[in-house]
């Protein structure tokens, strides 16, 4: 199946996006081998990463800002037979939607989430997120942003994911061996994805110097919540954590119906 | 034969349970019946009364006057003492020299039952004042907990025991016909769009509304639908939005604080072309508000819902069977226009219960307009002449879907032309949804007479009573989006007034900028729903 589409990319040139998508597409790829990609549907928010709906031939839904985990869990609860797959930013999972994150976590929906973590708000010129480090000076923080960043790792982790990554936009056969794995995971896998802003927030040089991809997984939650505070060695990338448990649509699926309206009605007399 | 009594204590008393308990004594021997119930944003304490009507005829709406008051708590008397003939009380608990003693707590303590259970006799002494057999109440208790009724009979007899060697009977009710169902508003409304094929609900707690979600939660696995409670109306939205995408009928509950939170998803369902029914249950706003109370002051909020222009379809029940109707067609014209639509809700409406003949089978699934083509080359947003364009579905056809202003492919483009002709194409489906409404009720039209009554919702109910006393026709205008002017305009009267409960006359306004109708406006904004004897005072002032 061609994943490519018409449309053209308007990303800047250097941007994440392009390696986050690049390791997508070898993702699904490898992943048209075992199964159906027409059953495959995308959800992207608002911001430059949601253009990604436009560039892969795949069954889509551009969504509003910061919704993207509640449309997945609508599309899954609808028809369970599809694989869901979300793309966010920053500022759209950890500012406008971050409830819908955390309860998309907590009820294990059977979906994946990508967030392309720039860390700054780039379609908009350039703000502050909630990933944005202390002192950032975006053009609403021009002395520095007075916050403290969100643990997205962390966070995710007390939230019941069963699946928590971190991928890095500019190891894109790393970070496809994580999508794979997210993909085929049955529950909720939250993948962030560390990519520069060439324009807002260029970590390119940072991120070169300190991200490095964690050989094996941590064996328990508590590694993982450990390793997800840990900076002192550099920024660890790969699968902090995956477990197995009921998805929420499994739980909430009903049978075949038993009654009709009209038994209904005579019941209510 | 018409008549009322009242059942009223603090909330935990079980006063609903103890009306409807009551209401289904008289619907199962044939009567017409109507439950108003007011109650406090508490959980414990406070004041808590069911109001139920009999009738040998259909009744529209609740009657302050009545026989009886059945007290539960000694200081809920003061409040209905002037409505009432006779009051019951539980001489167990305390004493009141103007009424009737029943020890009802001491037989519940007798029969090695809960306190609350003291109602159980009360409604066998009901039973005894109305001349009805107490097996009647059994047979209710029966149904409703199996074995597990057995306390509520012993307590019913014992209660019909004690009245009939201490009280007067005050009516002898006999049996009138067959059992009817008795249901409120939102039950009809759930049970409507489950005949029009819903599949999925998606609704976060909110009075007048969470009874919709707690009665298809009840009765999900019978049915076969999903119900689900997310984080927040947001979600709720945008979750319904997600399934209707990909293929299934949603309906989403909410009153207007939640309604509010949902208006981007409404506006994304407008630009995507998703078809979603939102059921929306006025309460006494703004903000919080009078959370357990009555109005329709979101009339023109609900016209205007989400920013940007769409077609909106916006309807509004008069009754329970309305209801019914009503959400199934607007669930079948959401999916055939692939548009949102609100089903406009009330609370006295929502909560109120009343004998219903609903012919379930005059709703049906009705198809949408399907694509059958090559599965490759699916245009999602294809331009037509009646602005409908074939649904598809993964993973038939690869979906793309998007809030962007878009191709007819569904790629964001922001090329003035298509931007335009995607325009147009969205707000031609408004002709096509007039053209169907012409064949569906736009009003309901009660009575003759030479002057009307303009109203709608559940204020319906008691402008149709006030409206038979005075030989006024009424009209009530059931879909408010598109306004069926078309009928409006067929209606020949001389003087017109608007009732309404809300301060500004929505409805009144509307009525002048569809038709040129000035109308004299009645209004009602304290909360609480209008009774047909209020109506008949303030329809004399208007139309003297």
């Amino acid at each position: 199946m061609k994943l490519d589409t018409r449309a053209k990319i308007v990303w800047c040139p250097g941007c994440g996006n392009f390696g986050v998508t690049k390791a997508f597409k070898d993702a699904a790829a490898e992943l048209a081998e075992e199964m159906d990609l027409k059953k495959m549907v995308l959800v992207s928010g608002v911001g430059c990463h949601g253009k990604i709906a436009d560039y892969l031939a795949l069954s889509s839904f551009h969504t509003i800002h910061g919704r993207v985990p509640a449309m997945l869990a609508g599309i899954k609860l609808a028809n369970p037979e599809l694989t869901v797959v979300g793309f966010a930013g920053d500022g759209d999972a950890y500012n406008e939607g971050l409830v819908h994150l955390i309860h998309a976590a907590k009820k294990n929906i059977d979906a994946t989430l990508i967030v392309h973590d720039n860390a700054v708000f780039g379609l908009t010129t350039g703000q502050a997120t909630a990933t944005s480090p202390r002192g950032f000076r975006g053009r609403s923080t021009p002395e520095g942003n007075p916050e403290e960043p969100l643990n997205p790792i962390a966070l995710l982790l007390a939230s019941g994911a069963s699946f928590v990554a971190r991928g890095y936009a500019g190891d894109a056969k790393h970070l496809k061996e994580i999508i794979r794995e997210a993909i085929l995971h049955k529950g909720f896998a939250f993948v962030d994805v560390l990519q520069p802003c060439v324009t807002f927030n260029n970590t390119w040089k940072l991120y070169r110097e300190k991200v490095y991809p964690l050989e094996d997984m941590p064996s328990s939650i508590d590694e993982a919540m450990r390793l997800a505070y840990s900076s002192e060695d550099g920024i660890p990338t790969g699968i902090f954590y995956r477990e197995q448990r009921d998805t929420y649509e499994e739980l909430m699926r009903t049978q075949r119906r038993s009654a009709d309206v009209k038994t209904i009605l005579a019941k209510l007399k | 034969m018409d008549f009322t009594f009242r059942i009223a204590g603090m909330a935990g008393d079980g006063v609903k349970g103890a009306g409807m308990v009551a209401a289904r004594v008289f619907s199962r021997l044939g009567y017409h019946i109507f439950v108003h119930t007011e109650y406090q944003s508490l959980i414990r304490g406070g004041h808590n009364a069911a109001v139920v009507r009999v009738s040998t005829e259909k009744v529209r709406c609740h009657e302050a006057r009545g026989d009886l008051l059945i007290a539960l708590q000694d200081y809920v008397i003061e409040r209905h003492r002037e409505y009432v003939e006779k009051v019951l009380f539980d001489s167990s608990k305390f004493s009141y020299a103007g009424g009737e003693g029943i020890p009802m707590g001491e037989f519940a303590a007798q029969a090695e039952a809960p306190p609350v259970f003291r109602n159980a006799a009360a409604l066998g002494a009901l039973c005894y004042l109305y001349g009805i057999d107490v097996e009647i109440l059994n047979g209710i208790y029966r149904d409703a907990y199996g074995e597990k009724a057995e306390k509520d009979i012993v307590l019913a007899e014992m209660g019909y025991s004690y009245a009939s060697k201490h009280m007067e009977p005050i009516r002898d009710v006999e049996k009138a016909g067959d059992a009817k169902p008795v249901l409120d508003g939102n039950q009809g409304a759930g049970l409507g769009a489950v005949k029009a094929g819903l599949r999925n609900y998606y609704a976060y707690p909110m009075t007048p509304s969470s009874s919709v979600l707690h009665f298809l939660a009840s009765l999900k696995k019978k049915l076969g639908i999903t119900v689900v409670q997310p984080e927040n109306e947001i979600a709720a939205a945008v979750m319904a939005i997600g399934s209707a995408f990909a293929g299934t009928r949603t309906m989403v509950g909410t009153s207007g604080g939640g309604f509010a939170l949902m208006q981007e998803a409404i506006s994304l369902a407008g630009m995507a072309e998703i078809p979603v029914l939102f059921l929306e249950s006025q309460r006494g706003g703004p903000s919080t508000g009078l959370p357990t109370w009555h109005a329709q002051e979101d009339l023109r909020f609900v016209l205007h819902a989400g920013h940007g222009e769409f077609p909106r379809i916006v309807a509004s029940p008069g009754d329970v069977e309305d209801a019914f109707y009503l959400a199934g067609e607007l669930l079948n014209l959401a999916w055939r226009y692939q548009t949102p639509a609100v089903l406009l809700m009330d609370r006295y409406l929502s909560e109120s219960a009343a004998t219903a003949e609903i012919d379930p089978e005059s709703i049906q699934e009705e198809p949408p307009l399907l694509y059958h083509g090559d599965a490759t080359n699916y245009k999602r947003y294809l331009i037509t002449d009646s602005g409908v364009s074939p649904l598809a579905f993964p993973p038939r056809v690869v979906l793309k879907a998007t809030g962007n202003e878009h191709d007819e492919l569904g790629f964001t483009t922001d090329d003035a032309e298509m931007s335009a002709q995607m325009y147009e194409k969205r707000m031609r489906k408004i002709g096509g949804i007039v053209e169907e409404l012409r064949q569906r009720q736009g009003v309901r039209i009660f009575g003759k007479g030479r002057d009307v009554v303009f109203t709608w919702g559940s204020t319906t109910g008691a402008a149709v009573e006030a409206a038979q006393k005075l030989d006024l026709k009424v009209v009530q205008v059931r879909y408010l989006s598109p306004f069926p002017t078309w009928e409006i305009e067929k209606l020949s009267f001389e003087r017109a007034a608007c009732v309404e409960c809300n301060y500004t006359g929505q409805l009144a306004s509307l009525l002048k900028e569809h038709a040129c109708i000035d109308a004299e406006l009645i209004t009602r904004y304290d909360g609480r729903p209008f009774t047909a004897g209020e109506l008949v005072q303030r329809l004399k002032e208007v139309f003297p």
